[in-house]
């Protein structure tokens, strides 16, 4: 490209350069005359100068883009101002800032309910330890007596992530509570020395890789509860949870047991309640059945004990996992289990201290 | 339950039997009533048949139902007139009738059909003559039912077929350590014993049981795998098979139990499975081999192998997969599903029978590898004893010589496996015993509730000791013993007690009482708590500036939405932010507790460091924000921090603001926040978190109103404050306060946190010991044009000593003002 062709192409470009900071419309200076004037000499030059001189067009034009969407960006620009003050200048005392109406103000059913159900727990003497959101596979299901490769693995449907532990396998998002079972037994077992109990509860968040409905969601929360001592038996457990859910739902409950299958309790049992809401007539929240399945539960199997350095000839211990939206659900006869995600605040304020709803 | 019922006589009613089975075995999923379902049909004769006038396959048929039926239209000669397109209807033969009024059972759930009588092609047809399909008993639908000459002629297809019965579908997620719970004599035997009555397994199952046979075929089985993954390999050459439908009966016990039948060789390998939770094969044996001999290897595959299997779908076998095989090919998916190469059909005269065991390890991962889920996988991956093999394979040999008369067994039985260890008894103290279950039982009782499903067991010197039976892998420890007898026994038998115990204190974290208190001051201020997941999309990720680098990400999500894990709480808050405003809400305060997480940090522990969050949006729409508030939204999120702070006794006065920046903690934020409009925030040496605006970036793509912003506080950090923080009590004066306002005027740059520290030096210079004061600001103001500020504070002083005078609270001031 000869140095004409050079020059007349940095004389355009001062001039628009000035031009975008001058006028208003800067996009006009994408379209103006002097551009299409360029890209009109290109049929006119030699073969040979085409390209080149085309590609030094072309850039021009991508410089003055970006050079109208940084002027834009500096007007639209919000002044600067001092992060360290209350307030703003000259603002009137009545537009300063202030807190919303506090019967506007709520905090999550969920977590609210987590609370009272703490409460009821804490009085019964259990401790409370939160669990975690990422674990490992040791937690998840080598501590609680999975083997590896156990088909009762496939019972949890559990998200896994790409980075990997130094043993590489991936870390856990847990698929129930009981991930903390073997922290909880080695944190606590020098009760057992004083002749306490080892009583705790765990809430937490947990995952599951299933298919989202109304009842089912990817993410929710249980509360694990363990005990460990001497001379602890299968009727401790039941009494225990019959105690806490005549608390909660604040009436005389029936309860009834079935066998059930986890690795990690033996024996294991189902647990179900007469509804509260029908006294056993039958309603909606039991679909008419009168009874609640509500938790898995049972005696702590030897070899969880075991992996925690606890004798299982001298204690035994119980554990369950029960879900809170279930509870919370069934309570405020809410239709839908992922309402609680949504940040919906149709939903949310419903759920107000000042409403007296919790 | 018939099937339950054909192995035990069991005096029970449906209806106890079913809530007992709920109480004690499992949740029940469906029960299906059999009887109404076919309590019409009834076995007639066809008298006559002769071909519809005008068409050119429906016959006008007679029937002859030895007058059982009564509501329904006869002949003079009290036959019953039905019109049948069935290509195989003819006079002379035994079929299943469907009188009108009744539905077709194959319809019943789904839409039902109700039978008529109506005109065809002007001939009146009452009900129907019934094929498999329509009776739901197979997938036959090219011809109708053709039973034998000697059943009985007006009898109902109920009683014929023993169809008064219960189908209940229990659900198998508690048996996953009962092998035995999966074939139906196992449950006979659970309902036999939770009924606290005597089982006693049927003749033919016991383990010591051996098949004559002395045929020439010659069958050589090398099991390579006996040691690691087919413990056992049984099999049997059988000639002189005629393959067929099976009996009517077996189809419909298949039916019931959700299996198709196929042909009899394939049914009765099904129907010995559904009984004894053993798996079995058949394989067509000239398919195999053209010779008199056969060799059968079980081993790995070979590199590159492959199998068609009988669903034919084609499998690329993998290395840890079983394979039966001939010497020149694979024929069969161990433990899995028989290849399509060897499959039994109508032309099949001789077959190999197998029954083996397979490891449940190798079977489960075998099954997930090649993404093969059979009824055969289900049972196998319990863990089935290798002990039951012989007398299932002789049981189904039994089968076939009483469905195919002349079948001959053509081979020597082969039996190739590991050797089986003697069954070790387990013992149990009856202490531990009676601790689990709360009380002490006599000694009699435990051994009826074991022996009555068959588990030998004794007592000497206080200890309970049983022999598993040769079909149980699961009781190997003293638990299972206890489990054992508690749940025979029942659980609601067992005394409910609550634990008796020391009483002590319980501890709960301070971190959840922090999170806690936090919750009920925000409310308390008007804001809402939502919670949003911990797994969020790329996209978000991009637009609030976050690394993708250094968040988890899951591997197998469920969807493209759900793959990061969260690494700061505000962008999922501001998600929600626009649809709330659209909803109606003008104003909003919207905040979250949750955990974040870096890859790159660890714990003391070497577990992914959890960062416990608390973060807040507060926003406004555009024309409301004009309505209420003036200046910048900052404000308003700097307020409610103010507010949260002192609720929990840590005073704002100390915050200090620097500018957000790359090489900070929060660095990566910078693109999140909107420069100058946004600090790092910190009390001391704790870098409590950030506050700020949004970038223009993020406000436009996720349509943030222009009066909008938020904070992110790590509560790990303000824990740590609040520990520190004392009581935020002053004692009273006695003596009046007094209060005077002063204002400064400085150079616009001077900053609040400037001017502040510098009042709060001169305070402390001037202030006489006995005196007590604080100063708030209650304006600024800033001519337009001018470039000085004018910082207006209210001075409050008093004493506790005495009244203080007019002059030195002038003094104060005008040092203060200087």
């Amino acid at each position: 490209m000869n140095q004409d062709l050079i020059d007349e192409i940095a004389l355009v470009r001062n001039k628009l350069v000035a031009r975008i900071n001058e006028i208003e419309d800067k996009n006009s200076v994408l379209r103006s005359v002097e551009i299409r004037a360029l890209y009109a000499r290109i049929p006119e030059l030699a073969q040979d100068q085409k390209a080149e001189f085309g590609k030094a067009v072309n850039d021009l034009r991508n410089e003055l883009v970006d050079l109208v969407e940084a002027s834009r960006e500096e007007a639209n620009k919000l002044p600067s101002i001092d992060v360290s003050a209350p307030f703003a200048l000259n603002t009137e005392h009545h537009k300063r800032p202030t807190l919303l109406p506090a019967e506007w103000g709520s905090i999550h059913p969920l977590l609210a309910e987590l609370e009272k159900i703490l409460a009821i727990f804490i009085s019964m003497g259990f401790s409370v330890v939160e669990s975690r959101e990422i674990d490992d596979d040791w937690h998840m299901f080598g501590s609680l007596n999975f083997p590896e490769g156990h088909p009762a693995r496939d019972d949890y449907d559990t998200f896994m992530t790409e980075e990997t532990d130094e043993r590489s396998k991936p870390w856990i998002a847990p698929a129930h509570t009981s991930t903390m079972q073997n922290r909880i037994l080695k944190t606590y077992i020098d009760k057992l020395g004083k002749g306490e109990p080892i009583a705790v509860v765990i809430p937490g968040r947990v995952f599951r890789n299933e298919d989202v409905d109304a009842r089912h969601d990817h993410t929710f929360y249980q509360l694990e509860g363990v005990f460990v001592g001497r001379d602890v038996s299968v009727g401790n457990l039941i009494a225990s949870l019959k105690t806490f859910l005549e608390e909660y739902y604040k009436t005389k409950i029936e309860v009834k047991s079935q066998p059930f299958y986890f690795p990690f309790t033996e024996p294991s049992l189902e647990f179900a309640i007469s509804c509260p809401f029908c006294d056993k007539k039958g309603c909606h929240v039991c679909s008419y059945s009168g009874w609640i399945e509500i938790m898995g539960c049972g005696s702590i199997h030897p070899n969880v004990l075991r992996a925690a350095d606890i004798d299982p000839e001298q204690y035994q211990g119980f554990a369950w996992g029960v879900g809170i939206e279930r509870l919370v659900m069934m309570k405020y006869n809410i239709e839908d289990i992922r309402l609680f995600k949504s940040g919906r605040l149709d939903f949310l304020r419903q759920f107000s201290a000042a409403k007296g709803v919790l | 339950m018939q099937a339950v019922a054909g192995v035990e006589e069991l005096p029970v009613n449906n209806d106890d039997l079913i809530a007992k089975i709920g109480a004690q075995i499992g949740a029940i999923e469906e029960i299906t009533y059999l009887k109404p379902i076919y309590e019409a049909a009834v076995i007639v004769k066809i008298i006559d048949c002769k071909p519809l006038e005008g068409s050119d396959h429906l016959h006008v048929c007679l029937l002859d139902d030895k007058k059982t039926v009564k509501q329904v239209k006869r002949q003079d000669d009290n036959l019953i007139q039905v019109v049948c397109g069935a290509p195989n209807v003819a006079a002379g033969l035994t079929v299943v009738w469907l009188p009108p009024g009744s539905v077709v059972p194959s319809s019943v759930g789904k839409d039902p059909f109700i039978l008529s009588e109506r005109p065809i092609m002007g001939i009146v047809s009452n009900g129907m003559i019934a094929s498999g399909k329509e009776l739901a008993i197979n997938d036959d639908h090219s011809g109708i039912v053709v039973l034998n000459d000697d059943v009985e002629i007006g009898s109902y297809l109920v009683d014929y077929l023993n169809l008064d019965d219960t189908v209940i579908d229990i659900e198998n997620k508690m048996f996953t350590h009962r092998p035995d719970l999966f074939g139906q004599l196992g449950v006979a035997r659970e309902i036999s014993g939770i009924y606290g009555q005597k089982f006693s397994s049927p003749s033919w199952y016991t383990p010591e049981v051996s098949l004559d046979s002395r045929g020439d075929f010659e069958l050589k089985v090398d099991n390579r795998l006996k040691d690691k993954g087919c413990p056992r390999f049984m099999a049997v050459a059988i000639g002189n098979i005629k393959v067929a439908p099976s009996p009517l009966w077996l189809q419909s016990y298949l039916s019931r139990t959700g299996i198709r039948p196929i042909n009899n060789i394939v049914d009765i390998t099904n129907y010995v499975m559904m009984v004894t939770g053993q798996p079995m094969h058949a394989y067509d044996l000239s398919k195999i081999t053209q010779a008199k001999k056969v060799n059968i290897t079980i081993r790995h595959p070979k590199a590159n192998e492959e199998l068609s299997l009988l669903d034919l779908s084609l499998v690329k076998l993998n290395k840890g997969d079983i394979v039966i095989a001939t010497d020149d090919r694979a024929i069969g998916l161990g433990g899995i599903m028989g290849g399509k190469n060897s499959e039994v059909d109508q032309n099949t005269t001789a077959i190999l029978l197998e029954c083996a065991n397979f490891d449940m390890y190798t079977i489960r991962r075998s099954s997930f590898v090649n993404g093969i889920f059979s009824e055969a996988v289900t049972r196998f991956t319990k863990g089935q004893s290798p002990r039951q093999c012989p007398a299932v394979l002789s049981y189904a040999v039994h089968l076939i010589k009483e469905i195919c008369p002349d079948s001959v067994l053509i081979s020597k039985v082969a039996d190739e496996g590991a050797p089986l260890d003697d069954l070790q008894d387990v013992s149990v103290s009856l202490d531990l015993l009676s601790k689990y279950l709360g009380l002490e039982l006599p000694e009699p009782e435990i051994i009826k509730l074991l022996t009555n499903v068959e588990i030998k067991a004794k007592v000497e010197s206080g200890l309970l000791s049983v022999t598993p039976p040769f079909w149980r892998t699961d009781i190997a420890a003293a638990e299972d013993i206890i489990e054992e007898v508690a749940r025979l026994r029942g659980f609601d038998t067992l005394p409910i007690e609550l634990p008796s115990r020391k009483v002590t204190p319980a501890n709960v974290p301070a971190l959840l009482e922090l999170k806690n208190r936090i919750r009920h001051i925000l409310a308390a201020g008007g804001a809402n708590e939502l919670l949003t997941y911990s797994f969020i999309d790329e996209q978000l990720m991009n637009q609030s500036g976050q690394d993708i680098g250094r968040s988890f990400k899951i591997a197998n999500a469920l969807s493209p939405d759900l793959r990061y894990y969260r690494t700061g709480l505000v962008p999922g808050l501001l998600r929600k932010v626009h649809a709330n405003h659209k909803a109606g809400f003008a104003r909003l305060a919207l905040f979250e507790i949750g955990k974040t997480h870096f890859n790159d940090q660890t714990d003391s522990e070497g577990m992914p460091y959890e960062s416990e969050r608390f973060a807040l949006i507060v926003s406004a729409e555009t024309k409301v924000a004009k309505d209420f508030y003036q200046g910048p939204a900052y404000y308003q999120a700097r307020y409610y921090l103010d507010y949260l702070l002192r609720s929990i006794n840590i005073d704002p006065i100390d915050l200090i603001f620097n500018n957000l920046v790359a090489e900070s903690k929060w660095g990566e934020l910078t693109k999140l926040y909107q420069k100058g409009r946004s600090a790092i925030v910190s009390i001391g040496s704790h870098q409590l978190g950030v506050i700020g605006e949004f970038s223009a970036a993020i406000q436009r793509s996720l349509k943030l109103p222009e009066f909008c912003a938020g904070l992110e506080i790590d509560l790990d950090e303000l824990l740590s404050l609040v520990n520190h923080a004392g009581a935020s009590y002053k004692q009273l004066s006695r003596y009046p306060k007094v209060v005077q306002d002063l204002t400064i005027s400085v150079d616009q740059d001077k900053t609040y946190q400037e001017i502040r520290q510098e009042l709060t030096d001169k305070l402390n210079n001037n202030l006489a010991v006995d005196m007590n004061a604080n100063f708030s600001l209650i304006d600024i103001y800033q001519a337009e044009g001018s470039e000085i500020k004018n910082w207006t504070f209210r001075l409050e002083v008093d004493s506790y000593e005495r009244t203080l005078t007019d002059a030195e609270v002038n003094r104060l001031v005008s040092e203060l003002s200087k």
